[in-house]
Formats: C-alpha cells, sequence, structure tokens
C-alpha cells in the first residue's frame, strides 16, 4: 500500500530530513511511527501526500508511483488518502457539516450523495448534533473528531494521521485513537505519526521508529522505544 | 468546467463573501473610494470641457468695414470666407443693425442718443463676425484678411489683434488643462491600481491556511481559486454598483452649482452621465473586474504551491 524504496529528503543547506529510508506498509496495516521531534516523521507525511519531492529514492502509494508525480496529479492522489492533523486545518469559514462536505465537493461528489454521507460519517465520531456548528464553536477534540470525519468522508484507502492527538487531552486522545482502530477495523491503512508514549503502547501494533532520518526499528506489535 | 464544479464555485464565492463581510466591506470600500475618484475626475473633465467649449463659442473675430465699403464688397469678403473649410459661419450686421444695436446698447444714455441724432449719417460701417470650428484656426482667418489687399483696404483694421491675443491665451490654457487632466488621470489610476492590487493580496494573505487545507484534503487549484475569483467579481461589482448609485446622487445634487457656474447651457451632469453610462461605468466595471481579478491570481499564486 506504501512503499519507500531508499527515500532521502535533503533541504536547501544540506539539512538531511530522511536517509536511505526503506519500508513497506500492507493494506489494511496500522502502523505507528514514532520519533522525537526533527528525527524526519513529518517529512515522511509530506513525501506521501506529494507535498515534498524525495531528493533520492522512489515512493509507491496504492501501486502508484508518485516519486515523479506532476502537479495536477497531486489532487487525485491526494483524494485517496485521509488526512489528520496535530493543529486540526479545519476551514474556519465552514460548518462541521460544510467542511466535511469540502472533501466530496472536491472529487465531484452529488449534493444527494453528500447530504446521505456526511451525517453518516459525522455520527460515527459523536457529532451529529453539532454539525451546523462552526470550528471555533467547539472544542479542540470534537475539531479533531470532525477532521477524523473529514478524512473519513471520501472513503480512502490510507488514513495518515500527524500528531492527531497533539493538542488533546487524555480523554479526547484515547476517543480519537479509538476512532482511528474503528477505521482500521473496516479496513483502511492507518498511518500514525505520534510521540505519545502511552498511546503507541497501549496499540499493541506494528511500530517504526526513527532516529535522525532513519529507520533504527521496525516490529510488529513494537513498543516505543526512545 | 462543470456545471456541478461551476455552481459550487459560486456557491463558495458568495459564503466567503457573506460569512466575511468585514473584510467585504473593507476592500468594497476601498473600490467604492477609488472608483469614485475616478468618476469625480471625470465630472472635473467634464464640466472643464463644457467651460471651455462654452468660452470658445464666445470667441469670434469681428472684421468692422469702412463705412464707405459696398454691399458687394462685403459679400465678396463673405463668401470668400464662407469658403474656407475650417470656418462655421459668418454673420453679417449691416450698418443699421450696427446703429440699433448701439440705440439698444445705450438707450438709458440719453446723452449718446442726442449725439447720435445730431449726425446726419450713420457712422456705423457693417460687420462680419466669423466663427470658426476650432479656435487654432481664428489666426488662419485673421492671415488671410491681413495678407489680401483688397480685403484690407476695406477694413476698418485693427480688431483683430486682441481678439487673436484671447484666442492664444485660451488654446494655451485649454491644453494645459487637458495635460493636467491627463497627468492626473494616469496618477490616480495608478494609485487605484495598487491600492486594489495590495488589498486583494491582503484579503488572500488572511486566508492562506484556508488555501492550503484546501489543497491538502484535494482540491485542484482551478477549484480552490475560482471561489477567491468569484469573490473578487462580486467585490468588483458590488464596489462599482455603489459608486454607479454615489455618482448619480452627487450628479443630480450638484447640477444646480453646475448651472449657476455654466450659465444657461445646454449641459447636466445627469445628461452627461446618461450620455456616456456605458464609458464610464461600463470601463469602471470591466477595468476594476479585470485588476481585481488579476491581482487575485497573481496573490494566490504564491499560497496554491501546497
Amino acid at each position: 500500500m506504501v512503499e519507500f524504496k531508499n527515500v532521502s529528503k535533503i533541504y536547501p543547506g544540506q539539512q538531511t530530513a530522511l536517509k536511505n529510508v526503506t519500508l513497506m506498509i500492507e493494506p489494511g496495516e496500522f502502523v505507528s511511527i514514532v520519533g522525537q521531534s526533527g528525527t524526519g516523521k513529518t517529512t515522511l507525511v509530506k513525501l506521501i501526500l506529494a507535498e515534498e519531492r524525495p531528493s533520492k529514492g522512489r515512493i509507491v502509494i496504492g501501486g502508484w508511483d508518485i516519486t515523479d508525480i506532476k502537479q495536477r496529479e497531486i489532487p487525485t492522489l491526494r483524494k485517496q488518502i485521509g488526512v489528520v492533523f496535530q493543529d486540526f486545518k479545519l476551514l474556519p469559514r465552514k460548518t462541521l457539516f460544510e467542511n466535511v462536505a469540502f472533501a466530496l465537493e472536491v472529487g465531484g461528489e452529488t449534493w444527494d450523495k453528500i447530504q446521505e454521507i456526511v451525517p453518516q460519517v459525522l455520527r460515527i465520531v459523536g457529532l451529529e448534533s453539532k454539525m451546523g456548528r462552526f470550528p471555533n464553536q467547539v472544542s479542540g477534540g470534537e475539531q479533531q473528531r470532525a477532521v477524523v470525519a473529514r478524512s473519513l468522508a471520501h472513503r480512502p484507502k490510507i488514513l495518515v494521521a500527524d500528531e492527531p492527538t497533539g493538542n488533546l487531552d487524555s480523554i479526547n486522545s484515547r476517543d480519537i485513537i479509538e476512532l482511528l482502530k474503528k477505521i482500521n477495523d473496516f479496513g483502511t491503512t492507518v498511518l500514525l505519526v505520534t510521540h505519545n508514549r502511552e498511546v503507541v503502547n497501549d496499540l499493541h501494533r506494528r511500530v517504526i521508529t526513527m532516529e535522525d532520518g532513519v529507520v533504527i526499528s521496525d516490529k510488529q506489535r513494537g513498543k516505543y522505544l526512545l | 468546467m462543470g456545471f456541478l464544479s461551476l455552481s459550487r464555485i459560486v456557491k463558495f464565492s458568495l459564503q466567503n463573501f457573506f460569512r466575511n463581510i468585514w473584510l467585504s466591506i473593507v476592500t468594497i470600500t476601498i473600490i467604492v473610494l477609488t472608483l469614485f475618484s475616478v468618476s469625480s475626475l471625470v465630472f472635473v473633465n467634464a464640466i472643464m470641457n463644457e467651460a471651455i467649449t462654452l468660452v470658445e463659442s464666445k470667441v469670434d473675430v469681428s472684421v468692422y468695414f469702412k463705412p464707405t465699403a459696398t454691399e458687394n464688397q462685403i459679400a465678396a469678403v463673405q463668401g470668400s470666407l464662407e469658403a474656407l473649410p475650417y470656418v462655421k459661419q459668418v454673420k453679417h450686421v449691416t450698418k443699421s443693425e450696427a446703429l440699433a444695436k448701439l440705440r439698444e446698447q445705450y438707450k438709458d444714455s440719453p446723452l449718446i442718443l442726442e449725439s447720435l441724432k445730431e449726425l446726419d449719417n450713420n457712422p456705423l460701417g457693417d460687420t462680419l463676425i466669423v466663427n470658426t470650428f476650432e479656435t487654432t484656426d481664428y489666426q488662419k482667418v485673421i492671415d488671410i484678411l491681413n495678407a489680401t489687399p483688397q480685403f484690407a483696404l476695406l477694413i476698418d483694421n485693427q480688431s483683430f489683434d486682441d481678439n487673436s491675443y484671447i484666442i492664444d491665451k485660451l488654446q494655451k490654457i485649454s491644453s494645459q488643462i487637458t495635460n493636467i487632466g491627463w497627468g492626473i488621470t494616469i496618477f490616480f489610476g495608478l494609485i487605484s491600481l495598487l491600492v486594489i492590487v495590495n488589498t486583494i493580496r491582503i484579503a488572500i494573505y488572511t486566508h492562506r491556511d484556508e488555501i492550503g487545507i484546501m489543497k491538502l484534503v484535494g482540491a485542484s487549484n482551478q477549484f480552490v481559486r475560482g471561489p477567491f475569483l468569484g469573490e473578487a467579481i462580486l467585490y468588483a461589482c458590488t464596489g462599482s454598483f455603489i459608486t454607479f448609485v454615489l455618482a448619480y446622487t452627487v450628479a443630480t445634487f450638484s447640477d444646480p452649482y453646475v448651472i449657476g457656474l455654466l450659465g444657461q447651457v445646454d449641459f447636466t451632469l445627469l445628461g452627461y452621465l446618461n450620455q456616456n453610462i456605458l464609458y464610464i461605468f461600463g470601463g469602471e466595471l470591466l477595468g476594476i473586474v479585470v485588476i481585481s481579478m488579476i491581482a487575485t491570481a497573481l496573490a494566490l499564486r504564491r499560497y496554491l504551491k501546497v
């Protein structure tokens, strides 16, 4: 599903973010990528979303080699990947319903289909009663749940969650992780980038540990090592 | 672009416009101020041109003939002048008409009227009043009259010189006003362009995070750009409409003052607006829409690289 073959990323000024990273994530897996700040976790996410291009190596997503992806092909790639960010990234001028609907609208989904799907995904994340509110009218945990709902709306094959619990308290963090597990149970590949030791250790799933842009450990049912 | 995408772009444009109403109001206010400045300049230019035309219409060359000049001789001069392509009209005022006019003019001065009665013959000569299409042509008429000896013999001279001085001055003032008008228009145009471009740049800057989010959830550049361009068109159209209403109101209230300034002439600002509505507001609307769209597209470019 996600394949990195000897991928390096060197930013201008010779700053190396990733060094010869090779990893393979199978469909339906739940993988945690852990490591301290500045170890290249977010660069890895940016490469998957084609926000950045690798300096060396090849990246294949769902059988599609995106190493030299063209600018006009990027929206097609992103429509197949759900993304959850630490800072939520909801559109402030849209209600929760409209935020979720937006992900479907960019994909050209009809209004009837949107009316059917959006309440469904908002119900899954427990926000059905708050769908008419704007992001600044709900709590941080609710905002993050809305982001999860948005990332689910177009039924992505992969869900990338970059520090989704970074701005949340422990109760909301647990809710979000439970949601991610539920999504994974439906068959979606989940890639969780985090440095939350407790979350990773409770998951008992595959853990890839990074340090200084290098994968130093890759274990099935792993623990937070650092 | 399909109908679905287009309808969504229109929907998002309207949503953005109304949900960020304060930013919309500020942007529209800047557009209205800019367009109203341009409209005011157009008004001032129109009044200036009308004033110049008015003064020009009052200028003529009067050719005073000696009392000895015969009707045939005067008719020959009149015919020659009328044949000139730049002469609009030549009016013949006979000596008896001139005397009647003089009597009318001094009807309250018994001394002058008594003096005229004392004279056996009419002391005045015939007069030709010449009007040309352009003020620059008066000098040509004067030159021809001076350069033709048979005309010079008939003419009781020297009234040309004073006129030529006034005409020369008027031409200089007229051309200077035109140049200043153009200078101010270009200056204002450049300032307007800078103000509008920067206002839109700031508006886009405030939405830079939003643009990034749209891109990350898979929106194409066209899909992101569409609502912002739609919003820019809404700003431009609303701003133009408000300027239109404002300009009409100002024209309506200014007309009595304009008439007071120019006198009873066939000119009102309202009439001028009605006659040139397409040029003034059509031009302003088109200009502001194009400027807003280009500014939006340019400002968006850097934030679309996500």
